[in-house]
């Protein structure tokens, strides 16, 4: 009997040792709002050493190098600063696809990032959620105005308020694109379509995705804003040029169940009962497209290397602007990240935002623009000889994304702690009605009836 | 007879399906960059331009000998710690013994998403995030090592055992010069076992690596994220993440295959 | 659980007198100590994790130092039992375990008695080749398949003359996903159960041989019986596993898509718990899924040691 209670002692401190070791999860009360103080300029030699996340290191090759390269540069300029620059961690095979959790998992460990490169679609959380610092307190608003301006090319109008949070900016705008509607000429050639006329409403997008199909044989046309691989960075376009909203504007109820998006989404799936999108995954079908085996694809220009590497000496690649709803104007909205500053500490808060003015200078983004592909958001560089404007002669494919700039609006992010739950419902019903012919309205309804179980109270 | 020819039958049919896509990701990895869509069942001519081309996008070198030592590391420290508690689990009886065997036995009813994060942090609260060894130490216990060296335990002679308490000897000096000794091929067959098993692991060094990819399955993962489908270079560097295991198995065949079996078998 | 202490294996120092406590203790640490090291490690490692998880599992919170953890009870418990995701990926994993068993216990089966007469060194030549697979990385295995699957550039769809997209159809992306884990499994469960065969005394066949059995009798009434321990365990570990051995393929070549038709439980969780900023909700399902796996674990033991047959 002695034995066992005995037993039943040891057993409960077990216990207890185990549950104190789990003790420093977190606190049940909240700490009051950080106040951020403008912070001094580094002296001449003091040493700053900061840590960049960034998912265009987790993405061998034309993102790696031209990142690589840059960092380098910084630190030349700036012997004084120390960059550790780094991927999320995390093993999506799309690693923008981390770069949330991995800031999260590091801020859970006590030490997130000093700067990070977060997409606009996490921009509530980035905010809300993450504690990204207002730049405007940091460095002042005159200094984030004159970084707007530039040294000599300001940012474009649409660009700059992308990072802003109530009057505030948060994020700098970094790299992006629109909708892009890229198009194999060759195939419209064969298909006895006009190449000079690509087509300017989705209307028109399904008669010339359904020529290609029935003479060419090859896939009509794939819009990578129609499934949950996809994100719904460029599905948001899609319903805006619809008129059509996927959250109200003052952010507190879903509306992607109306019938603006159900349209949309009806479009989607009319072109893939047609015959004319195939069943695709986002990667098979832009590798497709490279392989020129389809007509045409709505693409970030983030793609466009490869598309470019495909098609040369092999057929005529062209782009055009995203098509329209008959009547309606297309509104664009843009993908893509803005760089946050993340850390606590002045010296890293300085040194941080001398890297983002860097990274978003006339030469990062001469660099970022002729290498990779995104857009300069400093539009005037195009006319410039000393820094693209011999470039941009020679890639016209850029043409409807600097023209599309102008009238886009920003990719909402969802609010709350569950935003990416919310989002993922939207595009898995959306991928359900477009890809495995679901009916869109009551599909649509019924995620929207989900989500909003998600949604902040 | 036709029954022995029966059982070929069954066999290379078998045999060939099991075979054809690893065949198949060696042949297209040999193809010609240009040659990647032929069906040909012959890569020729034969040419290694897929290597150097993936060479040049990943240091597969540095990949390679990261992840030989990471998987060195742990599966030695797995049969260190696996042998030293399969021998108090097999050479004594004490209180709380089935409860404890049942701790590690209940390891795998734990998923792994659950303990990430905490072991995350932890690992960060030691310093180690970012190191081949906060890969290797939250590993280096295996239930499975544990599991198998105590079924060998258990159809070892207890009578050598005995002798060797008699002869005065220290239980510790009992394992090494008793014990270790005549469970060598039992201790290698497990070796391999964990070696391969943590050379394959690709979950945990995702989290805790991030500079650049750090072992061969991350690297291998990175390029199908980002080169799309880059066909031929892709398959060469799944081709060069599985050789040196299949090298390994190539002259080990008889141990691995036994090891595996066995830790499927009472 | 306490459990009865038997007679110790090594006997008893002859005791002079009441052996003094700390001697006692002294002799009753060594197996304590060969084991501390590695359940230092499972405490540290799988054990407080899991404890952390529980207790993370009835608050709301999104990990970061800045913001309060909300205390839920049972809500996030409530939360995921309403919702239909977990449910429809628990249905999703029965049929994977279901498509699975055919791999990891018929065909071995069949494949093991037909080809009982194959010895000798062609016999390891084909253990040689169907083995293999096991040894793939999942990672490799996943570029491979997916190379042979390709719409239009895979030797599957080529051969076959059709343009299936494997993966993104919903009818043929969990299919695919367990053919590919059945390709893994079906060489290491033949030899498994090859093995089985092999220490199957003969006595038992001979005598009913004599006894003029047919030999579909005796496969029947002595062989399969004999090699139920067997079979019970490649069960038990398809039932048990299936998830984890499905979940890096997954992972690679569906992201649990499309429209979620390859979502089983454990990517499910990995979702809830890497890509969702709620820890509770993840928490919450990793402790359903711990208890459920414990639960089922428990039956089949249980049912094992009733069901199987055994030779001594």
């Amino acid at each position: 009997m002695t034995k066992v209670r005995s037993r039943v002692a040891a057993a409960l401190a077990l216990a207890a040792a185990l549950t104190a070791s789990a003790c420093g999860l977190g606190s049940t009360s909240a700490s009051g709002p950080t106040t951020v103080a403008q912070v001094p300029q580094l002296g001449p030699d003091q040493q700053v050493s900061l840590v960049f996340e960034s998912y265009n290191f987790g993405q061998a090759g034309a993102w790696t190098d031209t990142f690589n390269d840059l960092i380098t540069k910084f630190q030349q300029a700036h012997p004084n600063i120390h960059v550790k620059a780094q991927k999320p961690q995390g093993n999506s095979p799309n690693p923008a696809t981390d770069a949330v959790s991995s800031v999260q998992a590091q801020l859970a460990a006590g030490s997130p990032p000093d700067v990070a490169q977060l997409g606009f679609g996490d921009l509530d959380f980035a905010i809300h959620g993450l504690g990204a610092k207002p730049l405007d307190d940091l460095v002042g608003k005159d200094a984030v105005q004159a970084n707007f301006n530039g040294a000599k090319y300001p940012y474009a109008p649409a660009a700059k308020p992308l990072g802003d949070w109530d009057g505030k900016t948060y994020g700098m705008p970094f790299v992006f694109s629109t909708p892009v509607l890229y198009y194999n000429a060759s195939l419209f050639q064969q298909a006895g379509l006009d190449p000079s006329k690509p087509p300017t409403t989705w209307d028109e997008v399904a008669t010339d995705a359904a020529a290609i199909k029935n003479v060419t044989h090859k896939d009509g046309v794939y819009i990578d804003a129609l499934s949950k691989e996809s994100k719904d960075y460029f599905f948001q376009a899609l319903v805006r040029s619809n008129g059509g909203r996927v959250i109200s504007p003052d952010r507190k109820s879903l509306t992607f169940a109306d019938p603006a998006t159900v349209q949309v989404v009806q479009m989607g799936q009319n072109l893939v009962n047609a015959g004319s999108t195939p069943k695709l995954g986002q990667v098979q079908a832009y590798t497709e497209f490279a392989r020129g085996d389809m007509g045409m694809i709505l693409e970030t220009s983030a793609i466009q290397a490869t598309f470019v590497k495909g098609a040369t000496g092999k057929w005529d690649l062209r782009s055009a602007a995203m098509p329209s709803f008959a009547g309606k104007p297309a509104i664009p909205t843009n993908s893509g990240s803005a760089l946050f500053v993340l850390s606590n500490d002045p010296a890293k808060q300085r040194a941080a935002w001398e890297l983002t003015k860097f990274l978003t200078s006339e030469e990062a983004f001469t660099e970022i623009t002729s290498k990779i592909g995104y857009l300069p958001l400093r539009t005037g560089l195009l006319d410039d000889p000393a820094y693209l404007k011999d470039w941009a002669a020679r890639n016209p494919l850029i043409k409807p994304n600097v023209e599309q700039l102008s009238r886009m609006e920003p990719w909402v992010s969802f609010p709350g702690n569950s935003y990416t739950q919310i989002m993922q419902g939207m595009m898995d019903a959306v991928e359900k009605s477009v890809y495995q012919g679901a009916d869109p309205a009551s599909t649509l309804s019924a995620a929207q009836a989900q989500a909003s179980t998600l949604m902040p109270k | 007879m036709w029954r022995t020819v029966r059982g070929h039958a069954v066999l290379t049919v078998l045999g060939l399906v099991c075979v054809f896509p690893i065949y198949w990701l060696y042949a297209t990895s040999l193809r010609r960059p240009n040659d990647i869509f032929e069906l040909t069942p012959l890569p020729w001519p034969l040419s290694v331009g897929n290597y150097s081309d993936a060479a040049g996008k990943v240091d597969i070198a540095g990949l390679l000998g990261n992840t030989m030592l990471v998987a060195a590391l742990t599966a030695l420290g797995q049969l260190l710690t696996g042998l030293l508690a399969a021998y108090a689990f097999a050479a004594w009886r004490f209180p709380f013994q089935r409860l404890l065997f049942l701790a590690f036995v209940g390891t795998w009813l734990v998923p792994f998403q659950v303990t990430m994060l905490p072991n995350y942090v932890l690992l960060f609260q030691a310093g180690l995030l970012n190191t081949l060894a906060g890969v290797i130490i939250p590993n280096l216990c295996s239930a499975l090592g544990v599991l198998m060296l105590r079924q060998h335990f258990d159809s070892f002679p207890k009578e050598l055992l005995e002798a060797s308490r008699m002869d005065g000897r220290r239980s510790w000096t009992t394992l090494w010069t008793v014990v270790v000794p005549n469970l060598r091929p039992a201790l290698a067959a497990l070796a391999i076992l964990l070696f391969v098993n943590s050379w394959n692991e690709y979950f945990w060094p995702a989290m805790v690596l991030q500079r650049s990819n750090n072992v061969v399955q991350l690297g291998l993962r990175s390029f199908m994220g980002t080169e799309g489908n880059d066909w031929g270079p892709l398959m060469a560097v799944a081709g060069l993440a599985c050789l040196p295991v299949f090298v390994l198995y190539l002259v080990l065949q008889r141990h691995i295959v036994n090891a595996f079996v066995r830790s499927g078998l009472k | 659980m306490f459990v009865e202490v038997p007679m110790p294996v090594r006997p008893a120092a002859p005791a002079a007198a009441k052996p003094h406590v700390l001697r006692r203790l002294a002799r009753a640490m060594p197996p304590y100590l060969y084991l501390a090291p590695a359940l230092a490690l499972l405490v540290i490692w799988t054990y407080r994790p899991l404890v952390q998880t529980a207790q993370l599992s009835f608050y709301s919170w999104n990990l970061l130092p800045t913001s309060p953890m909300v205390p839920m009870g049972l809500g996030n418990y409530r939360n995921l039992i309403e919702q239909p995701d977990l449910g429809q990926a628990v249905s999703r994993t029965f049929y994977i375990i279901a498509g699975l068993l055919p791999f990891t216990v018929v065909i071995p089966v069949v494949v093991g008695l037909l080809t009982r007469s194959v010895g000798g060194r062609s016999r390891k030549v084909y253990q040689a080749l169907i083995f293999a697979p096991m040894l793939v990385a999942p990672v490799a295995s996943a570029a491979v398949w997916q190379w042979l699957l390709d719409p239009s550039g895979g030797v599957v769809n080529r051969t076959l003359g059709t343009t299936t997209s494997w993966l993104h159809e919903i009818g043929t992306a969990q299919p695919v996903i367990i053919l590919i884990t059945g390709w893994h499994l079906v060489g290491f469960a033949v030899l498994v159960v090859t093995a089985g065969l092999s220490n199957i005394n003969g006595d038992y066949s001979e005598a009913a041989e004599l006894d003029g059995a047919s030999r579909w009798q005796i496969t029947r009434w002595v062989t399969l019986p004999l090699l139920s321990p067997t079979l019970m365990f490649l069960t038990l570990m398809t039932v048990l596993l299936s998830a984890q051995w499905t979940f890096p393929l997954i992972d690679s070549l569906t992201q649990g898509g499309p429209v979620d038709s390859t979502t089983n439980v454990y990517y499910l969780l990995w979702d809830y718990s890497f890509h969702s900023y709620d820890a509770g909700r993840g928490a919450a399902a990793g402790i359903l899924l711990f208890l459920g796996f414990g639960i089922v674990a428990g039956i089949l033991v249980w049912l094992s040691e009733r069901l199987t047959f055994h030779d001594n």
